[in-house]
């Protein structure tokens, strides 16, 4: 198993952020945490990274790679953050530190977690580039040379360079333009199944999570309301929640027919 | 008319209700009562010297006892408090009218105009405030008036560099764009849509603003460039006993612990009107919801 | 056919230093009628904010004629003058695009005030309530609400209903609902088809990077590929026989 969530309970002063989440994320799985903004899922996955902010308090477990991540240590945070998990965040732009290139940004994870020579990492970096779809010219970039795309596949390149057993992508693709975003999920998507790796995808569109994942659990102000196949909620939710988000992704999106009439 | 009475009493309870805000009412409060009554009274008319009695300790008839030349310590700080705070005031208003001028210029759309504003200030803000009030001195003579010019000047300089960003970030928005796009007069979004958006900054600036004033006033009497001769001023009482503290401390004592819980109060002022009268700081304001 | 209201003819526009000029919009020929929804479709690049903006007069093309409803803006006060005054804007950050200092009730009252100025205070507040109603909002309650106090949905309905309160001939909306929850998006549509309903005469300029979005509301889509008109045509035929494979690729990041 590579997360197990158990009765997980986040406070931030006396507010309730989240409650009794129960969730599981098995090997080479792709997991979906779907839920409108306020929702609270963006909270559990900052749980998962060790990252919650520091007036806020979590109870119950959660286990990643084995290890208890509730009251683990900075340190042990970190090393496990380093080499079992890989981030992808939803505004690649402001995720990329501006004054360093590609190379040297998709390189940092391999120089704090693992002890290779130099031209073994500028292989390594080469590999992931081109892996993520990006020319060996973009190496030297700075991020504001890149497209939103690029910044994104950028992104996805620093996650996973490190060859993590779990990618947390947070809104990945929110802040993309429509036939970018279809591009960025499928590039993750594939990689993550090729590397074996499991991963939580996090978003408020049903339609980009039914690309995305197998499976998936829906959130309502800090409650996981429900959870099962991701198809088969596409078809019948059961919860109001569910069955609004998936009722706003079928009006947004074009029919199967509608957008298939002409090649058909 | 009745929301603003409810408005401002609303921001009078929010100040209340910190100990930094009480404490600045309550002193500030007493500034302006005291200047007021010395309009009209005072325990010692300040002509009144009393040369057997000079240097005095403080004593029933004299509660902070006498100066050098046996005049009541206690009516001079009381008639000196009315003219610092003419002097705050004054400073203050001049400070924010030049520098909301000078943040007009640098966030106008006009490229130029806004260039040069930037450029001006940044070379304008190496000027020391005490060589602008000497240059006014020497025209006009020392007064209040050259104080409040020196300050004022030096401050608007000082709000304008601070207040720059925020208001440049009002001045961007979709907001200022859309009130531009309907119609309104640049110099009303200035002030209806981009000054309000500032408050945060501005109203703690001016407030430091009116404390440096103080400081500036006791250093330029004390250099005789400040209020003239004879004119009373915390200042003139600091400087007239300054001389001798090491024989009559107790002198210099009384000013001095006027001076600093005024100025302290002043800048706890700030804080405490920032997180009171700014609709998105205190909820009080928007409604009366979720008021803690 | 109902009047041209805005027509855009030959757009070049092009951005940046001398150095590193971009044209970002080649020769585009853009017109819109009263009463219509047209949606202007491309990815990010393609020029389609430059171009709806330079429409409604808040940018101004290199080279080529914006023409409202006769007039050239370019020429003269009159044109520019009528379409500021005859237009509203809606923007992507709702939160971006009310002050954050003004109630609710200032902020949608505002444009009213600024075009109608001797309008009594009692009519302004009449016509606000109206708009806020119309996009499912309660005057009542929200009127005298700040931004900070309102959901994103919320925020993006009062402005729509601020942008729509002095009646204009035109609306541009911009990615108003790209920065929206995909669930509350639905909402934001309701209320742009209800100020087309009260006001049948109205054009609607909806920008936006997704097919999916405009389908039901827009009668018109124009496609836009880095800075030239790809493909246009009304949606239903646009979305069955389109000709572009650029305009596939947008149905297909559109499709479930």
């Amino acid at each position: 198993m590579s997360v197990e969530i158990r009765n997980l309970n986040i406070t931030i002063g006396s507010k309730p952020i989240v409650h009794d989440i129960d969730m599981d994320i098995a090997d080479g799985e792709r997991v979906g945490l779907v839920g409108s903004s306020g929702s609270g899922k963006s909270m559990i996955a900052k749980a998962l990274m060790g990252l919650l902010p520091a007036n806020a308090s979590a109870d119950g477990s959660v286990r990643a790679g084995g290890a208890q991540l509730i009251g683990a240590n900075d340190t042990d945070m970190a090393d496990l953050r380093g080499r079992y998990m890989g981030m992808v965040f939803q505004n690649p732009a402001a995720a990329l530190n501006p004054v360093t290139t590609v190379a040297q940004q998709v390189e940092l994870p391999l120089r704090l977690h693992y002890d290779l020579s130099a031209p073994e990492r500028q292989e390594r970096v080469k590999t992931m580039l081109s892996k993520v779809g990006l020319p060996e010219s973009a190496l030297g970039k700075y991020p504001h040379e890149l497209s939103g795309g690029q910044a994104q596949r950028v992104g996805i390149a620093t996650a996973l360079i490190t060859s993590p057993r779990l990618i947390i992508a947070d809104e990945p693709t929110t802040a993309l333009d429509a036939i970018t975003q279809r591009q960025i999920v499928d590039l993750l998507t594939s990689l993550v199944d090729d590397a074996g790796a499991s991963m939580l995808f996090i978003t408020h569109d049903f339609a980009v999570l039914a690309r995305a994942t197998t499976r998936c659990y829906v959130l309502e102000d800090g409650a996981m309301v429900e959870s099962g196949a991701t198809a088969d909620l596409l078809d019948h939710p059961h919860t109001e929640q569910a069955r609004k988000l998936v009722a706003a992704a079928r009006e947004l999106t074009l029919h199967r027919q509608e957008a298939e009439v002409h090649h058909g | 008319m009745a929301t603003l009475r409810v408005t401002l009493r609303v921001i009078l309870r929010s100040m209340w209700r910190r100990a930094g805000g009480r404490y600045s009412l309550i002193v500030l409060g007493l500034w302006v009562l005291v200047s007021l009554v010395s309009l009209v009274w005072t325990p010692y008319s300040l002509l009144a010297t009393d040369g057997f009695h000079v240097w005095s300790k403080p004593s029933a008839a004299h509660p902070l006892g006498t100066d050098g030349v046996g005049a009541d310590v206690l009516s001079w700080l009381m008639a000196g408090s009315r003219t610092n705070l003419i002097i705050a005031a004054l400073s203050v208003i001049v400070a924010a009218a030049f520098g909301l001028l000078l943040v007009a210029a640098m966030v106008s759309r006009h490229g130029a105009l806004s260039a040069v504003s930037v450029v001006l200030v940044d070379a304008l803000i190496s000027v020391p405030t005490v060589l602008v009030a000497l240059i006014l001195c020497v025209p006009f003579g020392a007064s209040a008036a050259v104080i409040v010019a020196a300050c004022g000047f030096a401050y608007g300089l000082n709000l304008a560099r601070i207040l720059r960003p925020s208001a440049m970030l009002a001045a961007r928005s979709a907001y200022v764009q859309s009130a531009l796009h309907s119609g309104m007069p640049a110099a009303r979004v200035f002030l209806t849509h981009i000054v309000p958006n500032t408050l945060p900054v501005l109203v703690v600036q001016l407030s430091m603003s009116a404390g440096t004033s103080i400081l500036a006033e006791a250093g330029l009497t004390y250099l005789g460039i400040g209020v003239g001769a004879g004119v009373p001023s915390w200042g003139h009482s600091l400087a007239t006993s300054v001389k001798f503290v090491g024989i009559y401390p107790l002198t210099v004592l009384w000013p001095g612990l006027v001076v600093t819980a005024v100025v302290v109060a002043l800048n706890l002022l700030g804080d405490a009107l920032r997180d009171a009268a700014d609709p998105l700081a205190n909820p009080a304001l928007r409604g009366g919801q979720d008021e803690r | 056919m109902a009047e041209i209201l805005l027509q855009g003819s030959g757009i070049n526009k092009s951005f940046g230093a001398r150095g590193a000029r971009r044209q970002v919009l080649f020769d585009v020929d853009v017109d819109v009628r009263a009463g219509e929804c047209l949606a202007v479709i491309g990815g990010s690049g393609s020029g389609k904010t430059t171009l709806t903006r330079i429409l409604l007069g808040l940018e101004t093309a290199d080279s080529g004629v914006v023409e409202y409803r006769g007039h050239n803006i370019a020429e003269g006060r009159q044109g520019l003058r009528m379409l500021r005054e005859e237009s509203g804007l809606v923007f992507q950050d709702p939160f971006s695009s009310l002050d954050p200092r003004w109630r609710v009730g200032s902020s949608v009252a505002e444009p009213l005030k600024l075009r109608r100025k001797k309008l009594p205070s009692a009519a302004v507040k009449q016509r606000v309530a109206e708009v806020l109603g119309l996009v499912g909002l309660d005057s009542a309650t929200l009127g005298s609400r700040y931004p900070i106090d309102l959901s994103g949905g919320q925020a993006q309905r009062v402005a729509i209903a601020r942008a729509i309160v002095a009646k204009p001939k035109v609306v541009l909306a911009d990615e108003a609902l790209s920065a929206i929850d995909v669930a509350v998006r639905v909402q934001i549509l309701d209320a742009f088809a209800a100020i087309r309903r009260a006001d049948p005469d109205m054009a609607l300029i909806m920008v936006s990077h997704d097919l999916g979005v405009v389908r039901h509301i827009a009668d018109r889509i124009l496609v836009l590929h880095e800075g030239r008109v790809e493909e246009s045509g009304p949606t239903a035929r646009l979305l069955a026989h389109s000709q572009s494979a650029y305009t596939r690729r947008l149905i297909e990041a559109a499709s479930l």
